[in-house]
């Protein structure tokens, strides 16, 4: 991560003006050369373990171009660190991220007994519901071959496969409700606000707007009495 | 024959940093044809529909009078295989000079000074006027001809939807450009209708650069030596892309992609004039890996030459992952350039939209942002016309008053033109800064 100066805002690694303000980031990568380099070593060169049940496109990977994956000898693909943060391996001298962008903060004071659930209300079948769970909700599309059930299952909404079979995680834990990219290909997007960075999670309120794919969500929340 | 173009894909860093998060990398992917004559260039014979607005408003400031001077002008330079039709539109639409009779230059002389006289009312019924060139360019449509709309209007037309429609359901085998007189025209409209069509988008503040105008339209016409170019990208498994922008002429965004399971994306680029650069730039997101060289993508350009068929030429692009640091301090010089040049075009677009969503406060601290930038990349000509706009946000706090609408059009032109063109300056910041 790269903090900005101005205005505080997390942006990925490499990027040049900050998404928040337009700052220049002259830090990005290269300002922390002066940092003594040798610190570096534990951070990702962990051998790609079994494949992590959070990469959902993994394989298709075999269906790819030929030749595809590397250039030099390498792994067809490191996985993403996502779903569980690897907070050992965390680079030195980086800052670990808060959970949420600046953007808009302050989640709506959630009711402490609450049911929720999504809707479509555009880009699909509109007014469909999914009844949100106590914990994980995955969004995604429904295919036994790649073992992927997801609660919120927008197969039918999707003609044109835009979603990835594993999208996003919708985890619902202490009266909060988040939405984490869980390394999607089309990302995932609350209130039209910048692209969810995978492996982040991002509180929500009630009447928030994701979008995955073409597909319009909203967040219904009702209190139970 | 030498190779007709050169195709590129440029990344902003060579090396890229193994950690584990994902890392941004911009790449340019840049199409450049071969110089004019010898380079397997021949001009192409034009086929046009020039279409005039005669609406009311263009009796002030003396913009009708520039209009016909120009297309006078045209209609001597043009060679014995062009065609051209000019059309007069305001309430109805008039077909003023069909294209065969563009070479009696005495009838084409007196239709334009005719034009006043057509019965044809006083408003902006642009559809008509468009459907109309459109018609008369039909009648000579070839492959091998340059098949262009030119469209001019100051006003505000009725019906727009019947515009975009017009320009999508013709961009096959039409082309649009579309130049704004005055500050009462839609510019997004006219933006639109040229970008979805690969024509182009002037401004023009002055009625006195309406000629001017005129007249780089048809160099750039008669220059096009590469045709339908079409950028073809296959991204490896887990890059994104985050953003595309049209990077060279002119920097406009072109919209995230919406990527299939096939990692496919497909940019058109339209036509290329000889020596002048068609670039799309994409900021991609890496996935974290572990140091060693990696393909991220392939690409391929396919374009047409003009009797000689299709061509394609292919660019795989990989980088390294790397933990040093001080390796992927190195940027290209080049490509980070016009990285700053679309940053500084987002951020004005930005700073409109806030401003139109009242949040003066964000809009300002954009517009400095993107002053900033401006003067980083010592653009005189840019850091002015964005200091004229911020000085108006202060002021009136709104781009609804004439001046203010003014000096907005104005700083858009400055910065959605790229700057840099010139081919012996883009050689020498192709080299990677160490």
């Amino acid at each position: 991560m790269t903090k900005c100066g101005e205005c505080g805002y997390e942006n990925i690694d490499g990027l040049d003006y900050c998404d928040g303000c337009g700052a220049k980031l002259e830090a990005s990568a290269s300002a922390a050369a002066a940092a003594p380099p040798a610190v570096e070593p534990s951070a990702p060169p962990e051998p790609p373990a079994a494949p992590s049940p959070s990469e959902p496109e993994a394989p298709a990977a075999m269906m790819d171009a030929p030749g595809e994956p590397a250039v030099a000898a390498e792994p067809a693909l490191a996985p993403e660190p996502v779903v569980s943060p690897p907070a050992s391996d965390a680079p030195t001298g980086e800052i670990k991220p808060p959970p949420a962008p600046p953007a808009e903060p302050v989640a709506a004071a959630m009711p402490s007994h609450f049911k929720s659930k999504l809707s479509v209300v555009r880009g699909g079948r509109k007014g469909q519901e999914f009844p949100l769970e106590d914990g994980n909700n995955l969004v995604g599309r429904w295919d036994p071959e790649t073992g992927a059930f997801p609660e919120v299952d927008l197969d039918q909404d999707d003609p044109e496969a835009k979603i990835s079979r594993k999208h996003a995680l919708i985890r619902i834990e202490n009266a909060k409700i988040t939405v984490e990219d869980i390394g999607s290909l089309n990302g995932t997007y609350v209130n039209r606000q910048p692209r969810l960075q995978p492996g982040n999670p991002v509180e929500l309120k009630a009447g928030d707007e994701i979008i995955i794919g073409k597909t319009f969500l909203k967040l219904v929340v009702e209190p139970i009495s | 024959m030498a190779e007709p173009i050169s195709f590129e894909a440029l990344p902003s860093r060579q090396y890229v940093l193994s950690s584990a998060e994902n890392f941004v990398l911009y790449v340019l992917f840049e199409a450049v044809a071969q110089g004019g004559l010898g380079g397997g260039g021949r001009r192409l014979p034009l086929n046009l529909g020039v279409v005039i607005d005669r609406s009311g408003s263009m009796y002030d400031e003396r913009r009708l009078e520039f209009v016909v001077e120009a297309v006078k002008f045209l209609a001597e330079s043009v060679a014995p295989e062009d065609r051209v039709a000019i059309v007069a539109f305001a309430d109805r639409a008039k077909v003023i000079v069909g294209p065969d009779e563009i070479h009696d230059r005495a009838a084409v002389r007196r239709a334009l000074d005719d034009v006043d006289l057509l019965e044809i009312g006083g408003g902006t019924q642009m559809a008509l006027g468009m459907r109309a060139a459109i018609d008369e360019v039909k009648k000579n449509l070839a492959p091998d001809r340059l098949n262009r709309v030119l469209v001019l209007t100051d006003g505000q037309t009725y019906e727009e939807t019947a515009c975009i429609e017009l320009a999508n359901q013709n961009r096959d085998q039409i082309s649009f450009s579309a130049m704004g007189v005055g500050v009462e025209f839609n510019e997004k409209l006219l933006m639109r209708i040229a970008q979805d069509s690969h024509g182009k988008y002037h401004f023009i503040g002055n009625s006195a650069e309406i000629p001017g105008i005129f007249d780089d339209e048809l160099q750039g016409l008669r220059a096009v030596t590469v045709r339908n170019g079409r950028i073809d990208i296959t991204l490896s498994q887990g890059v994104q892309v985050r953003e595309a922008f049209r990077a060279s002429p002119e920097i406009y965004a072109l919209g995230t992609p919406l990527v299939g399971e096939d990692r496919h994306v497909s940019y058109e680029i339209g036509d290329l004039e000889a020596g002048v650069p068609g670039s799309v730039m994409l900021t991609l997101v890496l996935p974290p890996r572990k140091a060693g060289m990696v393909r991220i993508l392939q690409s391929s350009f396919h374009y047409e030459i003009p009797g000689a068929g299709q061509h394609e030429a292919k660019v795989d692009l990989a980088v390294e992952y790397t933990l040093d640091r001080t390796l992927t301090g190195k940027v290209n010089g080049r490509v980070m350039n016009l990285v700053d040049q679309v940053s500084i075009a987002k951020m004005q677009a930005r700073a409109e939209e806030e401003l139109k969503a009242g949040n003066v406060e964000r809009a300002t601290r954009l517009l400095g942002n993107a002053i900033q930038g401006t003067q980083r990349l010592g653009n005189i000509k840019a850091t002015q016309a964005l200091t004229g706009l911020m000085d108006q946000v202060k002021k009136t706090q709104t781009f609804e008053t004439k001046a203010a609408k003014t000096t907005l059009l104005q700083a858009q032109a400055v910065v959605r033109k790229t700057q840099m063109l010139d081919p012996e300056a883009l050689k020498e910041f192709g080299k990677p800064s160490e």
